[in-house]
């Protein structure tokens, strides 16, 4: 087991480096002209060296990089290139507000994909079985922008229930703070849940078929039972794994529906430091959001090789 | 049935448009007998003869602003209404498909063009050069497929163009673990030691034993990611990433809705059920096509 977790991160490591390079090279290396796109509308050819020499993006690029590696082995991002904010301080303030909202997300697709997806699984071919196929592929066909925007229709202009826009920190009046989550939590948590309810059903179908199933069965167990007993808890060891490609869409969710609501997370200020060419703040959150994936990624498939021995030695 | 095709001397005996037993025609009539496929089908006919006839389709200009008919509402003039620069909605829709589908198809081919030749030799060689390959696409893997696109995004510079390389690329990363997959499948095969053991070189292997093999898995997985490619896209562009306004696209009709969600919630139902339908019809056309292409799969349901 040992040897498995050491592996593992190892590779991740690896995996973690060529995010690095992958990260910093689109944005630096890709023909899009960075200088004269910062510098604004119609720039004249002065102006563009200006802000080239200004932002020291005139040096060589492998200087560049190995300073910014630099920089992340001490936990330093750089500054913004607009207002020489650190970045690292910068995102540490924001992240609150994505962590909270992801791990609600993540909780309230779980609680829906879990049930669902065993009853489905429990008895293929029915009419719910259908239902979920159906609200699963809907999950996956309904852009969340446009979902999160039907939202804002009906439970904040039509009924009231919620606030359509912006958040309130939870240390001044928590209650206030899911109030105003409630609509971004369900907006990614209903678009990510399908895909897992899936899984579930999947597992669910797969493990029904084995042997000690139909053992289990011919002993005389209520099919509750055996659903409960022996389904079931065999049916979740696969399901692990998807959690770590949940995490994924669910930040990936996360951009958008932030910017929609117009939450002060990640998410958001990634866009917003898009639209204004700050870099080293895009450079930042993404490699920040990706190594969040890797790490749980790890810790996914550690704790799968730990409930599922035949993965250790594979 | 992608084997079928790829191999026997028989095949090319059959006629394939009067004889009622070449695979293609069993194909059909399978398909034909799902209602599922039959509606999705439906609608993305509809949606890509838009996209490839929009002026015939469209009754209005679509960037033709017309301050007198700004939001009027459902009426005969514009049967689906106006935007609050009285542009047609239902004409706006009809270009935005053309949009959509050009991106989609366009972000799916680079995926395919770079993916497939990365995933075959990578499951022919094996050994480092398959690792060094393989570890490559899972820091591609690492980042949401959204986040990857604007980190592209952020170096190239906005605009449509950009926007489909940007799509395009990580869909490398997806057709090269697929067609990987499938090329490790059948490399241990008899099939394939005695096209070795008559001489066939690696280029001869790849083109004619191991691309055929990944015919199914591809066409299916593509489909499924012209939806993805479709939802990104209506994404950047709502975000003012992608298609530049006054250009129609589903994504920007959503911008300008998101301002008059209150006056005029229609604005965005319309455009955002167009994405919803077109992207619903490439999910449940790939999800018949992997019940009807991968035998692996069949039963499962």
């Amino acid at each position: 087991m040992q040897t498995f977790i050491l592996r593992r991160t190892f590779s991740s490591i690896f995996v973690l480096f060529i995010v690095t390079l992958i990260t910093f090279f689109s944005i630096n290396l890709l023909p899009g002209d960075l200088a004269s796109r910062i510098a604004g509308e119609e720039p004249s050819q002065e102006q563009i060296e200006m802000v080239r020499e200004a932002l020291g993006l005139n040096r060589p690029l492998h200087v560049r990089y190995f300073e910014w590696i630099g920089g992340i082995i001490r936990l330093d991002l750089g500054d913004s290139l607009r207002t020489q904010a650190d970045v690292s301080e910068l995102i540490g303030r924001k992240l609150a507000v994505t962590a909270e909202l992801g791990l609600l997300a993540l909780i309230v697709a779980i609680a829906i994909a879990i049930p669902v997806g065993v009853l489905a699984g429990a008895r293929p071919g029915t009419f719910l079985d259908y239902g979920l196929t159906i609200f699963a592929v809907g999950g996956v066909s309904i852009p969340n922008f446009f979902l999160a925007m039907v939202f804002i229709i009906f439970f904040a202009v039509k009924l009231g229930w919620f606030p359509a826009l912006g958040t309130v920190s939870i240390t001044e009046d928590p209650l206030g703070n899911i109030r105003s989550l409630v609509l971004p939590i369900f907006t990614i948590g209903l678009t990510s849940c399908g895909s897992m309810a899936r899984q579930v059903r999947g597992a669910m179908v797969e493990v029904m078929r084995q042997d000690y199933v139909r053992t289990a069965r011919s002993k005389g167990l209520q099919e509750r039972d055996v659903i409960l007993r022996h389904v079931f808890r065999n049916a979740l060891i696969p399901v692990v794994t998807v959690l770590g490609l949940q995490m994924t869409i669910i930040i990936g969710g996360s951009i958008i529906t932030e910017t929609i609501f117009k939450l002060p997370g990640m998410g958001k200020l990634l866009i917003d430091s898009i639209y204004i060419m700050d870099t080293p703040i895009v450079q930042g959150i993404v490699l920040v959001l990706a190594a969040t994936i890797l790490a749980l990624n790890l810790l996914v498939d550690i704790s799968y090789a730990y409930l599922d021995p035949r993965i250790r030695y594979s | 049935m992608s084997q079928k095709s790829g191999d026997s001397a028989q095949d090319t005996l059959i006629d394939p448009v009067s004889n009622r037993t070449s695979p293609f025609f069993i194909f059909w009539r399978r398909f034909a007998r799902r209602p599922i496929g039959v509606f999705s089908l439906s609608i993305l006919s509809i949606v890509i003869f838009c996209a490839l006839l929009p002026s015939i389709v469209a009754t209005h200009d679509p960037i033709l602003y017309d301050g007198k008919a700004a939001l009027v509402g459902f009426q005969t003039d514009h049967w689906l209404g106006t935007d609050n620069l009285g542009r047609d909605t239902y004409s706006r829709l009809v270009h935005g498909a053309r949009t959509a589908i050009v991106v989609g198809f366009a972000s799916v081919a680079i995926g395919v063009v770079g993916g497939l030749p990365i995933g075959i030799l990578a499951g022919w060689w094996g050994g480092r050069r398959d690792e060094v390959l393989m570890r490559l696409m899972d820091a591609i893997f690492a980042f949401p497929s959204l986040l990857f696109t604007l980190l592209i995004i952020t170096g190239l510079g906005p605009g449509i163009q950009n926007v489909t390389i940007a799509i395009g690329v990580p869909f490398i990363a997806v057709f090269a673990r697929i067609s990987r997959g499938s090329t490790l499948a059948v490399k241990q095969q008899d099939f394939i030691s005695s096209a070795l053991s008559i001489g066939a070189g690696d280029a001869r292997i790849a083109s004619r034993h191991l691309l055929p093999n990944a015919f199914a898995p591809v066409v299916v997985q593509g489909t499924l990611l012209f939806g993805v490619a479709i939802i990104i896209e209506a994404s950047l562009s709502f975000l003012g990433l992608g298609t530049k306004p006054p250009d129609p696209s589903w994504g920007i009709m959503l911008t300008t809705a998101q301002r008059f969600l209150r006056q005029e919630p229609v604005l965005a139902i319309i455009p955002g059920v167009a994405i919803s339908l077109t992207v619903l019809a490439f999910n449940l056309i790939g999800d018949v096509l992997r019940d009807l292409l991968d035998p692996r799969l069949r039963g499962a349901d």
